[in-house]
């Protein structure tokens, strides 16, 4: 039931009032929450399935079902238009909670772990509930990125700022303006030590890193001597910590105001903020730009072992747009070696979002939530160093332990605040859904690999689940086919 | 044969054991495998973010070093108005090691103990990633093998060892030096590793996954090395491991962690290889000196060790304690009381078979003209002669061009 303008008018004031009440209970329940849509239930298998597989976090009947309507490149345009797609439901839960949205000026007075736990919620939560999911999938890559953890100095309260001043207006715009907002991001100059980096105390750890992981990657050709110079041209780049606290400051008394050479380009002496600007045309100007970023976005959305004409593709659509980051992205998912894109292993973050997704759950992204995807080695915004959270399969593949723990735990509702109705999802596909143990696995195969089991597959499996189809039997056959091999892929 | 998703969903989920392997992933030579019995167990720490090397193992005897460091400097052993627990600890009249690493003494003083200094390797990018990354697969540039030099190890050497818990990562990630061809499981807590619930769900949801995870998929072998450590795990009892006498792991991670090896090791269930990560070592700003941030990392190491070393007195043969650090720091402090990125590292080896009570390796000085790149400790001992001899004289494995290849160490003396 798609929610009026006026209802969610209505519902998120009703929200905003009640989140100052409600804000810190965990696990509460969300009265008035539209219901997730339902969906036709798929005749056949989905041709776009691959692709919806890869750039959302697990599709739903109901995307499925307007993919397989609209044709895939045109609901990847849509897609790759997020402003166009009306987002009340996941709006709406986001609202309940304060601190994403909450003025500068008033949230250094909230406790540092609820504001730490709240952006992992609302990240969960879209990640779930949006229809903007390519975004979502987008901004999870330059949250990477960018990587920042929340354990550093004051970056639980200035990744919040971080994440919606810099990561999610920019995410599908351009790459100018993205590095622009993050080299002026306060969470980021903390976290990389740049408010410690002054003249007569230079500290080269963010200009190392905007080289080596933000823009270049090591082995572009840039020197230990352009390090240093990189980080003379950004002493003075810091934070307030007075009145605006948590806003960028350009500190012109601790700026070293010498000439500067970098990347074999000479900075005349006086140039004051403007000497850290010039760094940043410097890096957009550098050959190695566009084919840096265009292998990392190849790696996340096609393969690990990113297909090098596709890379040059993409990279020569970045030069050639400035970097558009839709083009590039139309460039790299409109292409060939996407349509034929080995699996990428599922990162926490989408497995259990996915899962979420695809049986419908009901949830506020309860704590259990966070805890589950830190045992999969996935701690929201927690990452400690700033290369991001590992993207490829061989980091990932020998925790599956923890993800058999949480099928279990999900499929059995042992989870406290997440609410899943196997039996209701059941009578979507008719009432012949839950006649036996083998029709169970066709239906909840359907919803959560594509497509049914094949045959020998089921024969090898019923011996294990019976032929009860209780509560217990529907718990263990989701459980299994959550916690299997073909799962973990995407 | 491109593996396309439905034939990757089929394999999976029927298990075939015969199904083809995936041409995008990386293929594996097979090289016969050399056959030896199990060697010591190897306890591998690596310290993450590039430790201080010079506040580590502290050359007091060395005039520049308190020039260079006028406030992050470990005072002299002896000296004046410094009480001797903020002082370095004397080893042999030149190198001290750090008050906080004092608990390490008694085995130094039964040489089992011993440092190699101005060791590390030859990469010069001072990128934590990079070096990281290329330490971890044993490696000197970005070519060649995506795995990890223990993985290497492994894969190299048929010890007829089929346990699932001949190496394990104790954290949520394996790190990338035991990647290879032996799956390694990635532990955080042998307590963890437990599937809860209706005893009907969980017997289904065990005997269903030994059926998926029998073949076909890449993540057979992952999933079937996980079956294995839940099958095992089940038989041991954590919550009532007693310690020997005098040993007490700090109630940290890493202790915790060093804890849990421990009890593996006694239970004999075939560990070969166990990795621990122990991280905050990139002091760019407010270091301290016998005190503060790196002394509490120091702190922790030293006990944790330690402990290890009393608690596994009686097995002390078969131990063999490892640290590394993709690279160490400035010579001279920097102007947040803290250190950059800089080249030579020193490396910890304590165990029955370690040749112990020595600093070993040249020592090349840290006067101007002594120091390389912006002034840092150089290197004078490649990492890889230190490991080549370890894996080559304690794990029994004479492969060395497949652990390091293309490279050939030169043995330092670090083992009996």
């Amino acid at each position: 039931m798609p929610v009026t303008r006026r209802e969610f008018l209505t519902l998120s004031g009703l929200a905003a009032a009640s989140a100052l009440l409600t804000a810190c209970v965990p696990g509460r329940a969300l009265p008035g929450a539209p219901p997730p849509p339902a969906g036709p239930w798929p005749a056949g298998p989905d041709a776009t399935w691959p692709a919806l597989s890869r750039l959302t976090f697990g599709p739903r009947l109901d995307e499925r079902a307007h993919a397989a309507a609209i044709g895939q490149d045109a609901w990847i345009e849509e897609q790759l238009a997020p402003e166009s797609l009306a987002d009340a439901e996941a709006e709406w839960r986001v609202r309940h909670f304060d601190t994403p949205g909450m003025d500068t000026s008033i949230l250094f007075d909230v406790r540092e772990e609820t504001v730490r736990r709240e952006l992992q919620q609302v990240t969960l939560l879209r990640a779930v509930y949006s229809r903007r999911q390519l975004y979502e999938i987008i901004v999870d890559f330059w949250s990477d990125h960018f990587s920042i953890s929340t354990h550093k100095g004051t970056c639980a309260w200035l990744k919040t700022i971080d994440d919606r001043a810099v990561i999610r207006p920019q995410a599908l715009g351009s790459f100018r303006d993205l590095l622009w907002a993050s080299m002026h991001s306060p969470a980021m100059l903390v976290f990389l030590d740049n408010q410690e980096n002054y003249k007569d105390g230079s500290n080269e750890n963010y200009a190392r890193e905007l080289l080596e992981l933000h823009t270049l990657g090591v082995g572009a050709g840039y020197t230990q001597q352009d390090v240093q110079e990189v980080a003379r041209c950004l002493t003075g780049w810091t934070v307030d910590r007075g009145l605006f606290r948590g806003q960028f400051q350009f500190d012109a008394g601790r700026h070293d105001a010498g000439a500067k050479r970098v990347l074999g380009q000479a900075i005349p002496a006086g140039g004051g903020a403007q000497d850290g600007e010039r760094v940043h045309a410097l890096v957009l100007a550098h050959p190695a730009l566009p084919h840096f970023i265009a292998r990392k976005l190849v790696q996340r959305l096609v393969a690990d072992d990113p297909p090098a004409a596709l890379v040059a593709a993409a990279a020569a659509t970045f030069t050639r747009t400035q970097g558009d980051i839709k083009a590039v992205l139309r460039t790299i998912l409109h292409g060939a070696a996407f349509a034929t894109a080995p699996p990428k292993i599922k990162r926490p973050l989408h497995y259990v979002a996915g899962a979420l997704r695809q049986l419908a759950a009901e949830t506020d992204a309860a704590p259990a939530l966070l805890t589950a995807l830190a045992a999969m080695g996935q701690p929201l915004f927690q990452w400690p160093r700033p290369d991001g959270f590992p993207d490829t399969a061989a980091a990932w593949q020998a925790n599956l332990f923890p993800r058999w723990q949480f099928a279990l735990a999900l499929a059995t509702g042992a989870l406290p605040g997440v609410t899943i109705d196997l039996r209701a999802l059941l009578r979507v596909a008719g009432p012949a859904g839950a006649a036996t143990m083998a029709a169970v696995l066709d239906h909840f195969s359907t919803r959560l690999l594509g497509r049914p089991l094949p045959r020998p597959a089921v024969e090898a499996l019923l011996p294990h689940l019976g032929q009860d189809t209780d509560d217990t039997g529907l718990q263990a056959a989701v459980a299994v086919l959550l916690a299997g091999p073909a799962y973990q892929w995407r | 044969m491109l593996t396309t998703r439905r034939t990757l969903l089929q394999a999976a989920a029927q298990g075939l054991a015969a199904a083809a392997w995936p041409s995008w992933m990386p293929r594996l030579a097979f090289a016969p495998r050399h056959t030896a019995p199990r060697g010591d167990v190897l306890v591998c720490i690596f310290q993450r973010g590039a430790a201080d090397a010079l506040n580590v193992v502290v050359p007091h005897g060395e005039a520049a070093y308190y020039q260079l460091r006028p406030t992050l400097a470990i005072p002299r052993p002896d000296a004046r108005g410094v009480a001797a627990g903020a002082r370095a600890q004397d080893l042999d009249g030149f190198f001290g090691l750090h008050p906080a690493l004092a608990p390490l003494l008694p085995a130094w003083q039964a040489g089992h103990l011993a440092a190699v200094h101005a060791c590390g390797a030859p990469d010069e990018s001072r990128s934590h990633f990079q070096a990281m990354e290329l330490m971890e697969r044993g490696v000197a540039e970005p070519a060649g093998p995506a795995s990890g030099w223990i993985g290497r190890h492994l894969g190299a050497l048929d010890t007829g060892n089929a346990s699932p818990l001949r190496a394990i990562g104790l954290g949520e990630q394996v790190p990338r030096s035991l990647q290879g061809t032996v799956p390694a499981a990635a532990l955080r807590s042998i307590a963890d590793f437990h599937l809860g619930g209706d005893p009907r769900a969980v017997n289904a949801l065990q005997g269903a996954l030994t059926v998926l995870y029998q073949g076909g998929d890449p993540l057979a072998g992952p999933g079937q090395a996980a079956l294995g450590v839940l099958d095992t795990l089940d038989r041991l009892d954590p919550t009532h491991y007693r310690p020997a006498a005098g040993a007490q792991y700090p109630d940290s991670d890493f202790g915790w962690g060093l804890r849990q090896v421990a009890m593996l090791i006694k239970a004999d269930v075939g560990l070969e290889v166990a990795c621990l990560d122990l991280g905050g070592w990139d002091t760019h700003i407010t270091q301290g000196g016998s005190a503060g941030q790196m002394a509490g990392l120091l702190a922790d190491l030293g006990a944790g060790v330690a402990a290890l070393y009393a608690d596994l007195a009686l097995h002390l043969d078969r131990l063999l304690v490892v640290t590394l650090s993709e690279f160490g720091r400035r010579a001279q402090e920097n102007g947040s009381l803290g250190t950059d990125h800089g080249h030579g590292s020193v490396m910890l080896l304590l165990g029955g078979g370690i040749a112990g009570g020595r600093v070993v390796g040249r020592w090349p000085g840290l006067a101007p003209d002594q120091l390389v790149g912006p002034g840092d400790l150089a290197v004078t001992t490649d990492y890889r002669d230190v490991l080549g001899e370890v894996v080559r004289q304690r794990l029994n494995n004479p492969r060395l061009d497949t652990v390091f290849p293309g490279y050939t160490p030169i043995f330092p003396g670090v083992t009996r």
